[in-house]
Parts: C-alpha cells; structure tokens; sequence
C-alpha cells in the first residue's frame, strides 16, 4: 500500500518495458537469427552432395527415344519379308552410282581399317558422325549397337568415322561403354571432305562445316544409298532393306 | 447436355496438339519417283504420301545446260524427254523452296535412283560455313539450382546480418536507454 502511495507520484518510466527494450533486443535478435542461417547455410554448402554427372550415353538413348527409334526385334527375314515397310528412299549425291572414295584409317584400338579391304568380305555401311561431343552426334552410333546383329547376318561390316582422337574415344568406351564395330579416327575431318560431310572454313580460326552422314556401299565399291543433314539418320530397317536388295537377298513379293 | 465452354475448350486445344504431334511426326521432306516409259521419264513428286501438284521441275543435261521446263499436275506428275547422254539432273521447286538438284543416270532400261528423298541446301557450296567445334570438351563445372539457391539464402543470412550489425552500432544512445534518460 504505501509502495503504491509512492509510486502514484512519480512519472511513469516510458521506455523501459516498452520500445526502448525492443529497440536494443530486436537488432540483436535480426543480428543473431542472420548469423544462424549463414552458419547453416555454410554447413548445408559445405554438405551438399556432388552435381550428377552427364551422362552422355543416357542422353544419346534419350535423343533415340525422341527420335522415335526402336531396337529391331523381329527376325530379320520377317523384317524385309514385311511388305507394308516402305524405306526412306536415298538422297541425291555427287558420289550417288559412283565409286566410294577409299580410304585407311586408324581404328580405336590401333589398328588399320581399309574399305577397299573390307568390301572383299562383303557390303559396307559407312557412318560420318560428329564426335563424342553431344547427345545426337553419337545417337546413331548407339542405334546402330542395338541392331548390329541384323547387320552381320547380312554380311554387312558397319564402320563409324569422326575426328576425335582414338585416345578420346578409348576414354568415352571406358566411360559409357564400347561398340560392337569399328569407331575410325578422321584427323581433320579429310575422308569426311571426300564424302562431302565436311566443308572446311576458308576462314582463319574455324573448323567449317560438318554434316551427319550414312552411306551404303556395294560390295563392288559403288555408293547405292546415301542421307546427309543436321540430324543422325536412325532408320537401320531402312538400311537392312537397300543391302537386301543389293546383295539379292531382299524376298521375293 | 451441352459441354461447357471450358470443357469445349480443353477438348479443342487437346485436338490441335494431337494434330501438331501427328504432323510433326508424318513430317518428311518430299520424295520424287522417275520412272522411264517409252523414252520419256516421268516424274512424280510426293509429300506425306500425297502427290504434290504445281512442282517446278527444271531438266539439265549432263553438261548443266537447260534441256526443259515445265510443272507437275495434280497427281504430282511431269514429263519429259530422256536427254541424249544418258545421265541428266532435275531440279524441283515446290512453294518458294528449290530443293538440291537431283543427278539421274539411265541404266538399262531403267532411272537411277528411282526414288530420292529431297534435300535442301546439302551442297558444300550452299551452306554457311559454321565453326563446330567437334572435339570434346569437359563439361565446364556448373552450380546447380539447387546449389544457387542455397548460396542465395547464405548470402541474404549474411547480408542481413552485416546490416544488423550496423543499424545496431549506428542506433542513437537516447534510444537505447531511453529509460536511464528520462529519469
């Protein structure tokens, strides 16, 4: 009672319960919280897991899917026997009926690989891609993998041809796996110029100009089918069907 | 029952992409067929399995000298006839498109290729000459989304911290013991 008679005289204290407290605790608090999150934040950065790393050969499956592409499962005789199958017909070439340009490289794993050679043991399916350098520049090549069996069964040898080094392309098989043909090492892209996927730059500084390429090639040495452009061509039952023909095996209708 | 205007709209725009799927998947460049009959090649030209009226076709000999002109009519044919030499060259314009001249030989009693898959602009000359890099190249090491938000909140945090840190250096005293002072 008597404390209350006191304190009935004397001025309220305004800022001691009030904002004068929360203006000294509030910037702390901001201070503190902040400091927490950043702590956090570090410890979180420091903790995260490692980015997934590309996966080229996922990303080349993933391009055959886009593309529509479906392994053949088929026995390959029903396949060409299939008269409702119309194939791509070839594209217009400069070396279309004419000989194939020959050539030798080296293979991936050391080797020589010499056309004029491999046309004596049968027909031969020439692919001109761009590399291990992006999804769709070995796409084909991946195609081409799943289907191989079709290929050898009609005698056909399957060769692949780019720039890369045959050391870059022994490191990508490590990597994402080896194919069951031939990958040829082109420095400088010559034998592509001579099949005109290739058109180097007159200028300084550039590579030119490089084209994915198919081409099918008669045991005779003659270019019967041919499909150049932006994008792989992925239709082998396309390519099983114009060798068929070739070597006279295509089914009677 | 009448369907709903929201309903209509959804089959609609369900239907246009239907369409826009199936076209993009029929989408093949055209086709010319040549076929020799009675020494003259007939030339049918084709897209999407329909016959392409109105094609220009331009015939050259085999010294690329203009042997005839003329259009396809409405079953997508043109003919013309065989030019002395045995191999010649057709070029076919279809809209304001000239695709790549196709070179034909006669062989036998037959035109090859019989069939060609049209082409645009694959001659080495007609191209632009574009550097592309063909060999490869580590992947340049890259911060995820994931990653980038993360470096955000830690950056906010701290910033926010730093300006904690000054306004409370920089509060006035009166009001930091407002208390002490007014009494």
């Amino acid at each position: 009672m008597e404390d209350q008679a006191l304190n009935q005289g004397a001025p309220a204290p305004p800022a001691r319960t009030g904002n004068g407290r929360f203006a000294v605790f509030a910037p702390l608090l901001v201070i503190g919280l902040a400091a927490l999150g950043s702590l956090v934040g570090v410890l979180l950065f420091l903790n995260r897991g490692t980015p997934p790393k590309r996966d080229l050969a996922a990303e080349a499956r993933a391009d055959l899917e886009r593309r529509n592409f479906r392994p053949l499962s088929e026995p390959l005789q029903a396949l060409l026997a299939d008269a409702r199958y119309r194939p791509i017909p070839t594209q217009t070439h400069p070396l279309l009926l004419g000989p194939a340009p020959d050539f030798s490289l080296r293979e991936v794993n050391g080797g020589d690989w010499s056309l004029s050679q491999e046309l004596k043991k049968g027909p031969v399916v020439l692919i001109f891609y761009y590399g291990y350098h992006c999804n769709h520049c070995v796409s084909q090549l991946f195609g081409i993998d799943q289907d191989i069996d079709k290929f050898r069964e009609l005698g056909v040898r399957v060769a692949a041809v780019s720039a890369d080094a045959p050391e870059l392309t022994r490191e990508r098989f490590a990597e994402y796996g080896a194919f069951r043909f031939p990958v040829l090492s082109d420095p400088g892209n010559k034998v592509a110029e001579k099949y005109g996927v290739f058109t180097p730059s007159a200028r300084t500084g550039e590579e030119g100009d490089l084209m994915h390429g198919t081409f099918l090639i008669s045991r005779q040495g003659k270019v019967l089918w041919t499909n150049r452009g932006d994008n792989p061509f992925t239709e082998n039952r396309t390519l099983l069907h114009e060798i068929a023909r070739a070597e006279g095996r295509a089914p009677k209708k | 029952m009448t369907p709903s205007p929201v309903r209509t709209r959804m089959v609609r725009l369900f239907a246009v992409a239907l369409l826009a799927i199936g076209s993009k998947a029929s989408a093949r460049d055209p086709q010319a067929a040549f076929a020799l009959k009675g020494g003259w090649v007939e030339c049918t030209v084709e897209h999407d399995d329909r016959p392409v009226a109105n094609a220009a076709l331009v015939i050259l000999d085999g010294q690329g000298n203009k042997f005839a002109d003329g259009e396809t009519d409405e079953t997508g044919q043109g003919q013309f006839p065989l030019p002395g030499g045995g191999s010649f060259s057709v070029e076919i314009k279809t809209g304001k498109k000239t695709w790549d001249p196709i070179r034909l030989v006669k062989v036998d009693k037959e035109i090859q290729p019989a069939k060609v898959l049209l082409s645009y602009q694959l001659r080495p000359c007609c191209r632009g000459l574009v550097k592309r890099d063909t060999s490869w190249k580590a992947a340049a090491p890259t911060v995820s989304p994931s990653d980038r938000l993360l470096l955000w909140v830690i950056g906010a945090a701290a910033a926010c911290a730093v300006l904690g840190a000054i306004v409370f250096v920089r509060m006035p005293k009166r009001e930091k013991f407002a208390d002490s002072a007014s009494s």
